[in-house]
């Protein structure tokens, strides 16, 4: 199912569509920073923790709080054996 | 004593003025001295929704300026005789008034009421800088669409940087139907994008047509939409109400269905 959403053949709704793209807007705005960089900014992120710790990318939450100004980062780490067992790190 | 509310969004068209309406109408029924004041300068609707263009005589602009008292200004409710209206200039602009004066009228009315209610301009202008000057608490409209909450995002960000701490969210013309379908972002969406604290939820509701034709706030009384606006007053009065709850009864092909979908 999910390689079938994944290529597009299965159509995502429309409320989840409209909710991925209000969150990634919301985030450069609240950044005062373009759409491309903050999505550049996560994924370098992502892999600057992946290159010691195995992250679980479907998991990621990355949230700008306002008052005080602070960002909030949820990486989920893949376990060894069991895989989806997280750890929650807030840089 | 009295608690100065602005009714904001950013977003035109979402329903600020209906809900302003609504919700002064909503707290004179339980009671309370209520002063609903529209602080769209040049462009009034306050008056129309509430049902009382016809006795317009003095406005905002002219306390401000002194051409009148405010009493002289005020228009008492058909209905209720603890509500009060004070309209807004319609030949005026935004520039005609600063946010000191706004300030000093809110002040004024505070000793005679104990909500005073604003209905702000849309935008983030000086209309909206003037409604927000006086106010100790806000309420601020959206319905679940990309702009609107966007809209919503940035208000909420621009009343922290003014100090007003009390911020709360209601979300207006819900559609149950299409949450269930999941063309519409369910209201828990909503509250996690915005990070603010919810005072209610509105279902999109024909009623609410009916009652601004009419010009009678709540006067259909037991509408979904009209039942969540009582509930919001009770909230804003401290008591403790929980969310109307829109869950339609699934069939067995939709449970199926969804199964599969996930």
């Amino acid at each position: 199912m999910l390689f079938l959403a994944r290529n597009g053949l299965v159509k995502r709704k429309s409320g989840s569509v409209a909710r991925n793209r209000l969150k990634t807007v919301l985030l450069s705005e609240r950044l005062d920073c373009s759409t491309d960089a903050t999505i550049m900014l996560k994924n370098d992120l992502v892999q600057a923790i992946n290159k010691y710790l195995p992250v679980d990318k479907t998991g990621i939450q990355i949230q700008f709080q306002q008052n005080p100004p602070m960002m909030l980062a949820r990486i989920p780490i893949l376990q060894e054996k069991d895989s989806r067992k997280d750890y929650v790190k807030t840089v | 004593m009295s608690e100065v509310i602005v009714v904001t969004s950013g977003k035109g068209g979402v329903g600020k003025t209906t809900t302003a309406a609504n919700i002064g109408t909503g707290l004179a029924m339980l009671g309370k001295k209520v002063a609903v004041v529209d602080t769209d300068i040049g462009l009034r609707n306050l008056d129309v929704v509430m049902g009382l263009e016809n006795r317009i005589v003095y406005n905002l602009v002219d306390v401000i300026y002194g051409n009148c008292r405010l009493k002289q200004a005020m228009i008492r409710d058909k209905r209720y005789n603890n509500l009060y209206l004070l309209p807004s200039a319609q030949t005026k602009d935004k520039t005609a008034v600063t946010p000191e004066q706004m300030i000093k009228l809110t002040e004024e009315m505070g000793s005679y009421f104990e909500y005073i209610i604003l209905d702000c301009p849309a935008g983030i202008e000086q209309g909206f800088k003037n409604a927000i000057a006086g106010a100790s608490r806000a309420i601020v409209v959206t319905t679940p669409e990309v702009s609107a909450i966007r809209d919503a995002d940035r208000i909420i960000g621009l009343l922290e940087a003014n100090d007003i701490s009390q911020i709360e969210l209601i979300i207006n013309r819900i559609r149950p139907d299409m949450i269930q379908k999941g063309d519409m972002m369910s209201v828990d969406d909503v509250i996690e994008i915005l990070a603010v604290h919810l005072l209610g939820i509105i279902p999109d509701d024909q009623q609410i047509v009916i009652a601004t034709n009419q010009g009678v706030p709540l006067s259909g009384k037991n509408s979904p939409a009209e039942q969540g606006y009582i509930n919001i007053c009770r909230r804003i009065t401290g008591e403790e109400i929980p969310f109307l709850n829109f869950d339609i009864k699934k069939g067995i092909f939709r449970k199926m269905t969804e199964l599969f979908r996930n």
